[in-house]
């Protein structure tokens, strides 16, 4: 394996342990809480 | 005819529009807000979309990692810890999504998927004289990224980089505006019109110039590109066989400096240069470990 290909395996370790990480502090449904309705700021509603 | 618009297209990139085109219809399948009047609230909303997608569209079912990463800093300014909790909630699972698909294809998503790149190539066909684009402009998208995504959304609470986005304005209040929520939306005020110029100005800026706005905004494309350095989607040139006719630069349509550049967070992975290469010097493709001997130079 070469060093890229060992670089990037590692960095999808990381990217699992922050996506665990991420559910224990509810980062999905957070996030679907905040998508689900009409974001005012993305058609310019203030 | 602009540079690198080729009439008849070689290797991959002949099925790119079609790519595109199953984007579009994937990331905004929701054609039910016609009859309901409602836009999708489903669990799809809570994961990402491998594209420039405004959440404000009433057809889309996912969400846009850009307005998730700003809402996530935007959390983190509230003094109750368990909203702060949360905006590293969000910020981590935004961050993880951006990191797989940036680790495992880079920025393929934006030649391949994403629907407001589809747009400006559709209004770059637009028969105008087509004009350079100088390279420094390309760095504006690193300010914009650190203070419209991460940095105001974490000082103001708010954010900044969806009150201007122009994507939001195309897909979210164009179609809103057109067919009306059953719930009746606040008053828009005077940043609508704001958003209005914005985005009459990418369309003008997007006729000259090829896909202006991801060369020198997006903030999605800048996070993927960075990735370019690991990412096992892989561009590599065999240069013991490159004749430098020149021709990869020449079809490059975000004018990079071809066999050198393969690697440069500014390519949007559209793999022209692919199939413009005469001899097959330039490949694409998952590299795993090194099986093929390959010599690749860097960004």
């Amino acid at each position: 394996m070469d060093a890229r290909s060992r670089r990037a395996l590692i960095i999808l370790g990381l990217t699992l342990g922050a996506f665990l990480l991420s559910l224990l502090w509810e980062g999905p449904r957070s996030l679907y809480t905040h998508a689900a309705v009409i974001c005012l700021d993305c058609i310019g509603i203030l | 005819m602009a540079k690198g618009v080729e009439k008849r297209k070689r290797g991959p990139e002949r099925y790119r529009w079609r790519s595109q085109a199953a984007g579009l219809l994937l990331l905004n399948p929701f054609f039910g807000y016609f009859i309901s009047r409602t836009p999708y609230e489903g669990p799809l909303k809570g994961i990402c979309a491998p594209g420039l997608n405004c959440y404000a569209c009433p057809f889309t079912a996912f969400a846009c990692p850009v307005g998730g990463l700003q809402y996530g800093f935007a959390l983190l300014r509230d003094r109750a810890a368990e909203t702060i909790l949360k905006g590293f909630g969000v910020i981590l699972y935004v961050g993880a999504f951006l990191s797989f698909v940036g680790t495992l294809v880079g920025r393929l998503p934006c030649g391949w998927i994403c629907p407001f790149g589809l747009f400006q190539e559709l209004v770059h066909r637009v028969p105008l004289r087509k004009r350079g684009f100088p390279r420094r402009v390309a760095s504006l998208r690193y300010p914009i990224l650190l203070g419209l995504v991460l940095l105001l959304p974490l000082l103001t609470g708010a954010s900044w980089f969806s009150r201007l986005c122009p994507a939001g304005f195309l897909e979210g209040a164009l179609p809103l505006k057109a067919i009306p929520p059953a719930s009746p939306l606040p008053k828009a005020g005077g940043l609508l019109w704001f958003k209005a110029v914005l985005f009459g100005a990418l369309i003008v800026w997007s006729a000259l110039v090829y896909r202006p706005f991801c060369r020198a905004v997006c903030p999605l494309g800048t996070i993927w590109g960075e990735f370019h350095r690991v990412s096992l989607f892989r561009l590599d040139a065999k240069l013991a066989l490159c004749s430098s006719c020149g021709k990869c630069s020449g079809s490059c349509p975000v004018d990079l400096e071809l066999p050198e550049e393969l690697s440069s967070p500014r390519c949007i992975r559209c793999l022209r240069c692919v199939g413009s290469c005469p001899h097959g010097v330039i490949s694409a493709g998952f590299r795993w470990g090194s099986r093929e001997k390959v010599t690749e130079k860097g960004v």
